[in-house]
């Protein structure tokens, strides 16, 4: 009986999250509330068990390093370097929950290390590859010669994606009155082209959250008709 | 402009890990920095699991409406705190004895198991209902080129996806969603990478530079 | 102003006097004639005596000069509810204005018909109920008659007050002068000067208001022309009813006017017996049928007009100021008028004129010339400077005038007092003999070791000057005490630094605010917004609604069928797909010839929410390497999805993959793409222990020998394959721009939830140039990829198990989305076409 535990526990909170669409309840909220406190916990047990204890703790508090302390060993202890400056840094992050000053220097190392590794990703990771991958040809040459619908894929590509750019332009020449303006030239077609795009990207991505969203909600209906035929046969008992 | 130690620190430390892109003798400093980085965000993991708490307790040492709730979110957390360290009852209790440690004992992946993924399953499956709710009322608004499109590509994407019964021809809706999901969304999709990744250039370069200092100074 | 008649030599004398100005013997005491009553509020110790009025004599008929009182202020509007005063009130000189014959008011003190700002004001309040002195009518207002004061004497304090300056600001029904003639004085009473200003009493004088009643016989005709309540006895300044014109003077009398005559009041044409009218009085109106100005008297006979008067007016035939009196008979004027006037032909104002001998002049009078012994009344305002230019003067009487007024002096006898509004008088020229005002020292002001002085009332002291001698006087402190130098704490000194030079906020507004029309609209547009973040608008109308969310429970419900029913009741409706996807077939093929040497590494970027789409695919692939033999090493860039690898990968490797050997959980990667670059820099620094709590990770025969420390081996050195399952677009491009740059070499597939797969797939798709690969080499998007993955692998998996109930459902979805748009866009249509 004790494995049926689980799955009714499930069971219940299942409904329990369903029952939103009655509206808010206090079996809802009961669930919610027990999901974030779960999953609070659950991470800072990772967080512990696989970075701060055996990184910063263990290296520091450790009979050998107390060995390696008491023999000099400088070669040894130059390995403390790092789980010293992650604990030093970790209690400089705590005073900075504490509004204190000096919280600011771990802040500042963090957000420091972020651009300069986010600037690196992107550039080399993004900006450059799909760059490239845009510079299709437009002169598509296969194994039958000239291929005209690649060509007009191409085409499609190359026009979509810049037009798609274009329209995140939002500066416009001022008018004589100083308060409106309006855009110069051929950005107002290329940005109506660009818009088109994106709306046509963003249906994609509509219907493909919709189908995500679809198969999770038939994968917990299927769920739970599991574990009432597992409940029901529990009870029951074998027919 | 006077610069503070917190400010000089984000400097030079993200100044020494983006050349290390470009110079291998700066590898091994860098890959340190990036090592106590890692380090801190675990501090914040913790940090922030106590201000969680810190905020629910006192919601309940106010009594602001909505308390109860604030003990079952407070309980179930120290729960789950607690049960790796059952692991050690092992020797003592039998029932413990393959507990295991760390977070993939047993207490820890039943609760796993059986309660967040219940929970969260069940929170992204109610998403369908009101995404469907909202997408049968698009056509209540202005017809926009946006929204003409939008309407357009979500409902190929759909048929395209639908698994035809047996016996009905394929109209070649399937190649038709699929070419829409290969060509025109991949030039939209583009463009957005291209401007995301243009903007992290730009949102870095403005904090390496101090322009933007979003670390409390 | 009340009039008190000295039993000794029968002379009338202003009742402020205790003293006869003539014999010199009490006017108060036994048989002493009783001093029209006057209401002061406010102890009268420092009224001047021609302030104080007839304070002695008693008011005969309290009633009505309540009543009398009132014509003040109805003539503004007033009551309708005062009684008519009787005729007995009315003195005869203001009856006579009216056209009445005058009341036979012998035994009634004429100082009880006298107004209260004639007979003496009040004593406290201006607008309070003038004393009863409406009786005591001083003679240069009643003519010389004895004046018998109608009311009981007020108090001592309140009797000093002139009843006629008593009864200008009193409202209640203090009996004023004017409407008050409670007692008819006799027509020997009233100056003759008084009476030739009345002019013919029938005759009806213009009036500024409606004209009065019968009853208003009390009251003079130009003052019942002032209240405009016809039942009211007011007195108003046209009223056409004019008392005896033996009591009214002329130039009272004149006032009044008839309706029928243009002339306005003052100038009344009505005329009393010229013996009545003081020649200075009827030097103001003049003619009877003359018009005059509001303020001019018609000409009275020479010998009723005081002298101080006539030498104010000049010839008789002259418009003059109403206070501009023509001379009146010196025996008639008091000694303090004739003290006025100076020389008889000398105009005098009667309230400018100088002392007689004391025994003539009435301590005002005297005061007003000189120096005063006596502080002066507020009237002598020292401030006030003579006008260039002579104002209206009195007409000079020929005939002798009160000592007091003769003593007076001349012109500059009161340069140095003269009051302000008093100096606009000042005659022309210095001629002494014409417009001359009366000595120096001969003010009705000038210290009379007889005459005690009075309190003034409150309201008047509040007119009087500040003078440097005045004990009260204000005097200018100096408070300032220096504070540096030799000088320091020593006051009233010169301060160092001028006060001009002393910073200070200036007085004057230099700059001064431009305003454009353009500014005042944009203000206006500015307080608009304001106002519409504070107003609060009224919640729109909405049709009643049902509480339950009918629409929500329709969607669920249906999409609960169609989930549902396909497999339970009709499974195998939807077949699983036929064809494959490009992307999941390269996928498919990339791991279908991976070589088994090195371990792939799987990252599992997804929570447990996301499980239920996307762990088909991972279970998937993960089936697929485990059949092909490669190692697998688990990691996660999510706390939970490391949890959610350990599942996958223990229920893929049951009874096939050994744990640490074959495959392994190295866990939670932390710090996003902080921390995914340095795994992929330096995998060792990553990790010290796994997800399920070994020790040495590291030690593990699978990790031993990957990634040796010191070797400066990358990520990619060491393994065959990288797949990504991530619920997001984010994760996975975090992976690709961390990583791909060390993993060039290495394949990478995504297995990507369908919501992200439009995002990710720019990484698959492009055209690259040779050696050069795309960041993905093949894409698994959501259940529908896992399906087709397992269909291609041949392998049934949890994708196949959900096919039927993802059909049903995609089915519903799209019949919902199509079908509700259509219908709410005909809806929207229709309403908007009605619109």
């Amino acid at each position: 009986m004790l494995d049926l535990i689980g799955p009714v526990l499930a069971f219940s909170l299942t409904l329990a999250v369903l029952s939103y669409l009655i509206g808010d309840n206090p079996l809802y909220r009961l669930a919610i509330h027990i999901f974030v406190g779960a999953t609070a916990g659950y991470a800072a047990i990772v967080a512990w068990s696989n970075v701060i204890y055996p990184l910063m703790v263990v290296p520091i508090f450790s009979t050998e390093t107390l060995g390696n302390l008491l023999a000099f060993n400088t070669l040894a202890l130059t390995q403390l370097i790092s789980p010293a400056g992650g604990l030093l840094l970790g209690l400089l992050l705590l005073l900075k929950s504490r509004s204190i000053a000096l919280g600011s220097v771990a802040t500042a190392f963090m957000v420091g290390v972020g651009a300069a590794i986010a600037i690196g990703g992107a550039v080399t990771g993004t900006l450059f590859p799909q760059i490239n991958a845009t510079s299709l040809s437009l002169l598509p040459f296969d194994a039958g010669g000239f291929n005209g619908v690649t060509l007009i894929e191409n085409l499609i590509i190359i026009v979509g994606t810049l037009t798609t750019l274009m329209y995140f332009y939002y500066s416009a020449r001022r008018n004589a009155d100083g308060l409106s303006g309006r855009m110069a030239g051929l950005l107002r077609p290329l940005k109506f082209v660009g818009e088109v795009f994106i709306g046509l990207t963003f249906g994609v991505l509509y219907a493909g959250a919709m189908v995500a969203s679809l198969a999770l909600f038939s994968e917990r209906m299927l769920a739970l008709i599991d574990i009432a035929s597992l409940l029901m046969t529990r009870l029951m008992g074998p027919s | 402009m006077k610069l503070r130690a917190s400010t000089i620190i984000a400097i030079s430390i993200g100044l020494v890990t983006l050349l290390g892109y470009f110079m291998p003798d700066l590898r091994l400093i860098r890959v340190q920095f990036i090592a106590w980085a890692g380090m801190l965000a675990a501090v914040a993991v913790i940090i922030g699991m106590f201000n969680l708490l810190g905020v629910h307790g006192k919601k309940i040492g106010d009594g602001t409406p909505g308390w109860p709730y604030s003990i079952v979110l407070a309980l179930t957390l120290l729960t789950v705190l607690t049960l790796p360290a059952l692991g050690y009852l092992g020797p003592f209790v039998p029932f413990f004895k393959d507990w295991g440690f760390g977070p993939a004992n047993v207490g820890s992946t039943f609760v796993f198991q059986y309660v967040q993924t219940a929970i969260g399953t069940s929170l992204s499956g109610l998403i369908v209902v009101f995404l469907i709710i909202a997408g049968y009322r698009l056509t209540r608004r202005p017809m926009k080129p946006m929204l003409i499109a939008f309407l357009m590509a979500a409902t190929i994407s759909l048929l395209g996806l639908i698994p035809l019964p047996a016996g009905l021809p394929d109209v070649g809706l399937h190649t038709l969603g699929n070419w829409l999901a290969q060509v025109p969304a991949v030039a939209g999709a583009r463009g957005i990478l291209l401007g995301i990744a243009l903007g992290v250039v730009a949102t870095g370069l403005r904090v390496l530079l101090a322009a933007d200092r979003p670390y409390g100074e | 102003m009340a009039v008190l008649r000295c039993a000794n030599c029968g002379k009338p004398n202003p009742d402020f006097l205790d003293i006869c100005q003539f014999c010199d013997q009490p006017l108060r005491g036994e048989g002493a004639p009783a001093a029209a009553e006057s209401a002061p509020a406010e102890p009268v110790e420092a009224i001047p005596d021609w302030l104080r009025g007839e304070a002695a004599a008693e008011p005969e008929a309290a009633p009505p000069q309540r009543q009398e009182q009132d014509w003040m202020w109805k003539g503004t509007g007033g009551e309708a509810e005062q009684p008519a005063a009787s005729a007995e009130d009315v003195p005869d000189w203001l009856r006579a204005m009216q056209g009445e014959s005058p009341a036979p008011a012998a035994d009634e003190p004429s100082s009880a018909a006298i107004p209260d700002w004639l007979s003496g004001g009040a004593a406290s309040d201006p607008f309070a109920a003038p004393a009863e002195s409406a009786a005591a009518m001083p003679d240069w207002l009643t003519g010389g008659t004895s004046a018998e004061p109608a009311a009981p004497a007020p108090s001592p304090a309140a009797s000093d007050i002139p009843d006629w300056l008593r009864g200008m600001g009193e409202p209640s029904t203090e009996p004023s002068a004017f409407d008050a003639p409670a007692s008819a004085a006799p027509a020997s009473d009233v100056p003759d000067w008084m009476n030739s200003l009345g002019g013919a009493p029938a005759e009806p004088a213009p009036s500024f208001g409606t004209p009065a009643t019968p009853a208003a016989s009390d009251v003079p005709d130009w003052m019942n022309s002032l209240g405009g309540a016809p039942a009211e006895p007011v007195p108003s300044f046209g009223t056409p009813a004019a008392p005896a014109a033996s009591d009214v003077p002329d130039w009272m009398s004149s006032l009044g006017g008839a309706p029928a005559e243009p002339a306005p009041s003052f100038g009344a044409s009505a005329a009393p017996a010229a013996s009545d009218v003081p020649d200075w009085m009827s030097s103001l109106g003049g003619a009877p049928a003359e018009p005059a100005s509001p303020f001019g008297a018609s000409a009275a006979p020479a010998s009723d007009t005081p002298d101080w008067m006539s030498s104010l007016g000049g010839a008789p035939a002259e418009p003059a100021s109403p206070f501009g009196a023509s001379a009146a008979p010196a025996s008639d004027t008091p000694d303090w008028m004739s003290s006025l006037g100076g020389a008889p032909a000398e105009p005098a104002s009667p309230f400018g004129a100088s002392v007689t001998p004391a025994s003539d002049t009435p301590d005002w009078m005297s005061s007003l010339s000189g120096a005063p012994a006596e502080p002066a009344p507020s009237f002598a305002d020292p401030s006030f400077e003579a006008p260039a230019e002579p104002g209206p003067s009195f007409a000079a009487p020929e005939t002798a005038q009160p000592s007091w007024m003769s003593e007076a002096g001349t012109g500059s006898a009161l340069a140095g007092e003269t009051p302000s509004w008093l100096s606009a008088f000042r005659p022309s020229g210095s001629d002494a003999t014409e417009g001359a005002l009366p000595p120096a020292g001969a003010t009705p002001f000038g210290a009379s070791d007889e005459i005690a002085q009075t309190a003034l009332p409150s309201w008047l002291a509040a007119l009087k000057p500040a003078s440097p001698d005045s004990p009260g006087g204000a005097t200018e402190a100096d408070t300032y005490q220096e504070t540096v130098g030799l000088l320091a704490g020593v006051r009233g000194i010169l301060r160092a630094e001028p006060l001009i030079a002393m910073p200070h906020k200036s007085n004057t507004e230099v700059h001064k605010l431009l305003v454009t029309d353009a500014h005042v609209a944009q203000a206006d547009i500015l307080a608009g917004f304001l106002k519409e973040d504070t107003e609060t608008s009224p919640e729109a109308k909405r049709k009643a609604r049902l509480s339950v969310p009918f629409e929500r429970w329709l969607v669920m419900v249906l999409l609960i069928v169609a989930v549902i029913v396909p497999p339970l009741f009709t499974p195998g409706i939807f077949p699983v797909p036929r064809t494959i996807n490009l992307a999941t077939q390269k996928a498919f093929q990339i791991i279908d010839k991976l070589p088994n040497d090195k371990p792939a590494l799987i990252a599992f970027d997804y929570d447990p929410a996301q499980s239920g789409e996307l762990n088909p695919g991972a279970e998937a692939l993960v089936s697929h390497l485990i059949r092909r033999g490669v190692p697998l090493i688990g990691v996660s860039a999510l706390a939970t999805g490391a949890g959610v690898g350990e599942e996958v990968l223990r229920h893929a490797a049951e009874g096939k993959y050994a744990y640490g050997t074959h495959y392994t959980n190295l866990g939670y990667i932390l710090g996003g793409p902080v921390g995914l670059y340095l795994f992929a820099v330096a995998p060792r620094r990553a990790f010290q222990i796994d997800f399920q709590g070994t020790a040495q990770a590291w030690d593990q025969p699978l990790l031993a020998s990957l990634w040796p420390p010191d070797a400066g081996r990358s990520l990619g050195d060491e393994l065959s394959l990288i797949v990504l399952i991530s619920a997001t677009p984010e994760a996975t491009r975090a992976w690709i721009e961390q990583t791909r740059a060390l993993t060039a070499k290495v394949p990478m597939i995504a297995v990507v939830s369908a919501g992200a797969e439009p995002l990710v797939r720019p990484y698959y798709e492009g055209s690259y140039h040779e050696g050069e690969q795309p960041a993905l080499n093949g894409l698994v998007t959501g259940v529908v990829g896992a399906a087709q993955y397992e269909q291609q692998a041949g392998v049934p998996g949890s994708a196949s198990g959900l096919w039927d109930a993802l059909g049903g459902g995609l089915v519903m979805l799209l019949v919902l989305f199509v079908a509700g748009n259509l219908i709410f866009g005909v809806v929207g249509f229709m309403r908007r076409r009605k619109r």
